[in-house]
């Protein structure tokens, strides 16, 4: 009897960790419920996505980061600004970086390009790294949403993501089979696996209900969510 | 004892089945919904022009800007083609960006036409797009 226990025991612990583990993640995302009345006062019906401040080592990881940034948020429902193009126009200005671009005042995005609110991202982490054997890909980032006209914070999120070693490989793969590049061959080149990577963290960071944005006012649900404040 | 055991490790199994089935459920419930808009190439080719991947994409020797620009606006016009063609709505600043490639080759009718086109699909886009156009003596 004792030695069923101390086998057991064990087990039967795991067991109750994996359930409190299982517990606490669904928990993780009614429980963090933000606030989302003033997102909700102000709702933008556009957004324009700034280059990304990056403090990782990679130091493609802005433009990379940049690239997949649009589809999550028109998806949601908002005009997007052509992030090329705004990139682009502020370089021939003399914002020749990320930072210098962050920096201007509200009122100057408001005459050069008439956003309702702007979308700060900010990448902590980008890349791939080895641990032995694994390699583990990580894209971790918050971004903030403000709205242009009055300068308050209508939205902001912060996204984790890592792919890689072995648990992370199931649910990888499906989602990599979901994100393949429209283009094909010919991007196999550029679209690698961190882009591919970033492009899932910036789902996982602006769409889920009750931490993502709301619905804006193209998309069919808009305003129906009852999510926070 | 050893019924005891593989009867925990069952249970154990199961929860990893059911999380892998969970989070398929979620996945295929996300990738079901309904899209706005077909994205097509568009986000692949504003990575490529960071890249440079069209960079030598010319024939012509000592390729340059001017012709990643136009091998990124043949195929972002293609793109947009096959988007119309299907039936579906191109996303915000498709149009846009293609007018801008446009204006890079100096292709100034059809960049003016197809910011105008932005312009009139998506009028959140107006103050920029007029902006725009006065900064390319367009308007």
């Amino acid at each position: 009897m004792s030695r069923l226990q101390r086998s057991v025991i064990p087990q039967a612990a795991t067991v109750a960790l994996m359930l409190a583990a299982v517990l606490l993640a669904s928990g993780c995302a009614t429980s963090a419920a933000k606030d989302y009345s003033l997102f909700r006062e102000n709702m933008p019906r556009s957004i324009l996505v700034l280059p990304p401040l990056n403090e990782s080592e990679d130091i493609n990881a802005g433009f990379a980061y940049l690239s997949i940034a649009s589809e999550a948020i028109g998806e949601k429902g908002f005009y997007v600004f052509p992030v090329a193009v705004v990139d682009t126009l502020m370089r021939e200005n003399g914002l020749t970086s990320a930072a210098d671009m962050h920096a201007l005042p509200l009122s100057s995005i408001d005459e050069i390009t008439g956003a309702d609110a702007v979308l700060y991202i900010t990448l902590e982490q980008f890349g791939q790294k080895f641990e032995g054997l694994d390699k583990t890909t990580r894209v971790r980032a918050r971004a903030s949403l403000v709205d242009v006209g009055s300068g308050q914070e209508l939205w902001q999120n912060t996204i984790d993501h890592q792919h890689g070693g072995n648990r992370g490989n199931a649910s990888g793969y499906v989602l990599n089979t979901l994100i393949a590049a429209p283009v094909g061959q010919l991007f196999s080149s550029v679209s690698d696996r961190v882009h591919a990577e970033a492009r899932l963290a910036h789902y996982r960071l602006v769409t889920p209900t009750g931490r993502g944005l709301l619905f804006g006012p193209r998309h069919p649900l808009h305003g129906s969510e009852e999510t926070g404040g | 004892m050893i019924l005891f055991h593989r009867g925990l490790r069952c249970i154990r199994m199961t929860m990893t089945c059911c999380s892998v089935a969970v989070l398929g459920g979620v996945l295929s419930a996300c990738a079901a919904k309904p899209s706005l808009y077909r994205w097509g190439a568009y986000e692949d080719i504003v990575y490529a022009r960071y890249a440079d991947a069209f960079a030598g994409a010319g024939a012509s020797a000592g390729a340059g800007s001017d012709d990643a620009a136009a091998t990124a606006a043949a195929l972002l016009e293609q793109d947009l083609a096959r988007t119309l063609e299907e039936g579906k709505r191109a996303p915000p600043g498709v149009r846009a960006h293609l007018g801008y490639l446009y204006f890079e080759q100096g292709r100034l009718a059809e960049a003016r036409a197809l910011l105008e086109e932005e312009r009139s699909t998506y009028p959140e886009s107006t103050l920029f797009i007029d902006r725009l156009l006065s900064r390319m003596n367009l308007s």
